[in-house]
């Protein structure tokens, strides 16, 4: 049985142990493993160091509980004065380390390595953070949208609203411009900020990357085919008093239904084009 | 109340100025010491007090409480007073007591500076705190400062920077007497590798601080400089860069980290082997270990940066050096578990709480290694698996060693028993709330809450309220701490010299309470060789 | 006897405190030139 179906069987129990399955959502342990090959590959590398992490914690902890309960001096334990030394396992517990850190440094250069392949992209969006608000630019066409945290969860949040905010449907998660991206696509952001440094985090991508003035940031993702909906995040560097409602959102469209959105959009931005900043 | 208190901790035999004076012009190192210690434990609770204005905010979603920009204020003042005013101060109260007891000198090698080092602190502080009454409010850029952000400060801009200075010049010339005194004033025998490991780590500890407050402070003057005279080393606009001032930062911040840490350390090593009575297992790995982890903690800053869009050869030379670190702290627990095998283990308070140290600093190492991994940090970075990783290894390790080292020497520095019970009843008050308090924030992370946000979407509510009310439990069970110290100030059983049956050291072979000046006479031979039992084959020869 | 060996020890901590504080001054100094440096160049 493999570790993952394991860590699937671990999660489900506990989901139940803590209530109905509509408590699922709300009592989250884990990360998700996100919608792209990169996330995949980075919430395996997260499950792998969870699980050597469990491991290594089912030795030491064993070997501590074994100690506290063996040698007390209230059962009579003698203390053994001459054990200061023993250069046998000082050795093991020096070179056994390395190499399981050797085991998980591997995997982790091969993923990095893969996260930061940004060739051949068929789309270009330039991201650029605000206080407090993400503008997105379609490099290639012009088209540009800002997105803010819309306005239900808006009026929720200021304080003493008196609004529940379970009321409010994603409440803080939601946006009046979703930034709408093609699936199936190999698509390059690049990400900057207007203002102070901000940081653009979408968990089912797995990105999350620095926006900052004056500098340049780019990264990538091809969202599967079959992953279309919406998928929200949040800006993730301290910005600011409102950098706690300054969310994510993007729409994931197939590759047909963004094409025609794209054509919407151009129509519409078309007569405003010239006096549009840069 | 706290002045009342440490009035009384001495008796007025010895020449010494009375009243507010005496506090004032001391130069006596147990006078500091004390000083240092009550200075950190008001800090303590100023810095809680903020935290629980957080946990309060983020009980549940919505925002009832405080504005935002309040609660940012929050989490930058409470991590400062934090750092800077509590721990930090806690380990040179610390270092200001035991060390001369525990090599065999009279005082501190400068006493002066050793007056002046604490009396900028309170200063120190007030211009930080003052900063909440001034317009634009208090610091709310976060801690670590980053620019252009807190440029945008209002007028406690200028009155953080200068408390940082002066924070930053008490450490240095703590640091600089601690180095001296532990070069110089040893007893005659006492040599480096028969040093007790609270010292060891200290000496390690004051070289880091020397090391990197100077980086800290560079780091301030220049923000200072680019936003009243002009200067643009971290504005891009005028040729900067703000990313400099991260590794700058993050240059002083990872070795502030095991500033912050290795006393902490040194305290465990002293605590395990007494109620173990055996001795410290691998003495002199423990050593090499402390050297290793302040050597490494140098070519590691930039994994607190894995997201600054770094090339690919940095991001995987600085995941590769912090993935190594753990190593070194591997070794270090093997030889804490080794140090309880085969002993005979009793569990007084100084005990327990190096237990939990054991076990939780064990979960922050873990969750620091899983954050090394540059990759899966993109998905961690910033968000509250983070905050619960290193309030993990700040809680339970640094806090917890604290008390573990006042429960620890109490007795030594009052002359009186303080009540078990009660001191127990603290430890596992601690221990449960700062699980329920720190571990759901693991979840939170994981599930995708980011840091300092003073509202959050709704599916994150449940552990929120889980984590508040362990807070909030956490919060109130150290209100016993400062009562069971004053009670045990005022009066209790009569303490022995020795005070655990299985402490060994020269700080034992003095009377309890410690008299107001001690090793005038440098130890003995004898004494020093049998202090150095802890490592049978140094006390040989 | 005591008394002489305390005044050459504190006589050799007030030396070294002095180097390790021009050490410190040194540092505080070279961050800000190589900062002055990097962000004209």
């Amino acid at each position: 049985m493999n570790i993952k179906k394991l860590a699937a069987a671990i999660t489900t129990a506990a989901a139940l142990a803590l209530g109905s399955p509509a408590a699922l959502a709300a009592w989250t342990l884990n990360m998700t493993p996100g919608i792209t090959a990169v996330s995949r590959r980075i919430f395996g590398l997260h499950m792998l160091m969870f699980w050597w992490c469990v491991a290594i914690g089912f030795f030491v902890f064993g070997w501590m509980i074994y100690s506290l309960i063996v040698f007390r001096k209230s059962r009579g334990a003698m203390a053994d004065a001459k054990l200061t030394h023993n250069t046998r396992a000082e050795i093991i517990w020096t070179v056994l380390p390395v190499l399981i850190l050797i085991g998980m440094a591997v995997p982790a250069t091969r993923t990095l390595i893969e996260t930061e392949d940004a060739t051949n992209t068929q789309l270009t969006i330039r991201i650029t953070g605000y206080q407090w608000k993400w503008g997105y630019q379609y490099i290639d066409s012009g088209v540009e949208v800002f997105s803010t945290l819309d306005r239900t969860s808006n009026a929720a949040r200021q304080l003493g609203s008196g609004i529940d905010p379970r009321t409010v449907p994603n409440y803080l998660l939601s946006v009046d411009h979703p930034l709408v991206v093609p699936a199936g696509v190999k698509v390059r952001v690049l990400i900057t900020a207007q203002d102070v440094i901000h940081a653009w985090w979408v968990p089912a991508l797995a990105i999350k990357k620095d926006a900052i003035p004056g500098f340049v940031n780019e990264a990538w993702f091809k969202i599967d085919a079959d992953k279309t909906g919406l998928y929200r995040g949040q800006c993730a560097e301290l910005c600011g008093r409102d950098h706690g409602f300054m969310p994510i959102v993007i729409d994931v469209r197939s590759k047909a239904d963004f094409d025609a959105w794209m054509k919407t959009q151009k129509a519409l931005q078309r007569p405003a084009d010239p006096a549009q900043p840069s | 109340m706290a002045y009342t208190a440490h009035a009384a901790a001495h008796d007025h035999h010895d020449h010494k100025p009375s009243g507010l004076w005496r506090w004032l012009s001391t130069t006596n190192h147990k006078d500091i010491g004390t000083l240092y210690l009550i200075f950190s434990c008001v800090m303590f609770f100023v810095g809680g007090a903020m935290a629980m204005v957080i946990r309060l905010e983020l009980f549940k979603p919505g925002l009832q409480f405080v504005d935002p920009q309040f609660f940012n204020s929050m989490t930058t003042v409470h991590a400062l007073a934090m750092i800077f005013g509590a721990v930090m101060p806690a380990w040179v109260g610390l270092a200001n007591w035991m060390i001369p007891l525990q090599v065999g000198a009279p005082d501190m090698a400068l006493p002066r500076m050793n007056n002046f080092s604490f009396w900028l602190l309170p200063f120190a502080f007030t211009l930080l705190l003052l900063g909440f009454f001034v317009p634009g409010g208090a610091p709310a850029g976060g801690w670590t400062l980053y620019p252009p952000l807190n440029l945008q400060g209002g007028d406690s801009f200028p009155m953080t920077i200068f408390a940082i200075h002066l924070m930053g010049a008490s450490s240095i010339m703590g640091a600089i007497n601690v180095i001296v005194t532990i070069m110089n004033m040893r007893a005659p025998g006492m040599s480096l590798l028969r040093m007790p490991l609270f010292v060891w780590t200290w000496l390690i500890t004051a070289y880091l601080l020397i090391a990197v407050m100077p980086v800290l402070a560079g780091a301030v003057t220049m923000l200072l400089t680019d936003h009243f005279f002009g200067t643009s080393f971290f504005s891009a606009s005028g040729g900067g860069d703000p990313v400099m001032f991260q590794h700058i930062f993050w240059f002083f911040g990872h070795p502030e980290v095991y500033i912050l840490i290795l006393p902490a350390f040194g305290i465990v090593s002293e605590v395990i082997p007494t109620f173990s009575r055996k001795p410290l297992f691998g003495y002199d790995a423990m050593v090499y270990a402390t050297a290793s982890i302040a050597f490494l903690s140098f070519i590691v800053w930039a994994h607190h940066m894995f997201t600054v869009g770094m090339p690919l050869a940095g991001e995987l030379f600085f995941m590769l050096s912090t993935m190594l670190i753990a190593v070194p702290t591997g070794v270090k627990v093997f030889n804490w578990c080794a140090t309880m095998w085969r002993g005979s283990l009793s569990f007084e308070p100084p005990m327990l709480f190096a237990i939990a140290f054991l076990f939780l600093f064990t979960i922050g190492g873990f969750s620091g290694l899983m954050l090394a991994v540059a990759p899966a940090d993109f998905q961690y970075q910033d968000t509250y698996f983070v905050v619960a990783h290193f309030h993990y290894v700040l809680v339970p390790g640094s806090i917890f060693t604290i008390m573990a080292g006042v429960y620890y020497w109490l007795p030594k520095w009052t002359g009186h028993m303080y009540s078990m019970t009660l001191g127990k009843w603290h430890f596992w008050l601690s221990a449960i709330f700062v699980n329920v308090l720190f571990f759901p924030q693991h979840f939170l992370g994981l599930a995708g809450m980011p840091r300092r946000i003073p509202d959050y979407a709704t599916q994150f509510a449940d552990w929120n309220m889980v984590s508040s009310i362990g807070g909030f439990g956490f919060g109130l069970s150290q209100l016993l701490f400062p009562y069971i110290i004053y009670k045990c100030i005022r009066g209790g059983e009569k303490a022995t010299s020795r005070v655990w049956e299985g402490a060994r050291g020269l700080e034992w072979e003095l009377p309890s309470p410690t008299p107001y000046h001690t090793w005038e006479v440098a130890p003995s031979m004898a004494l020093i060789h049998q202090g150095a039992e802890h490592h049978p084959e140094q006390g040989g020869d | 006897m005591d008394d002489r060996l305390r005044d050459q020890q504190r006589r050799r901590a007030r030396l070294m405190a002095f180097a390790l504080m021009l050490l410190a001054l040194a540092i505080y100094g070279g961050f800000i030139l190589m900062s002055v440096h990097r962000s004209h160049g």
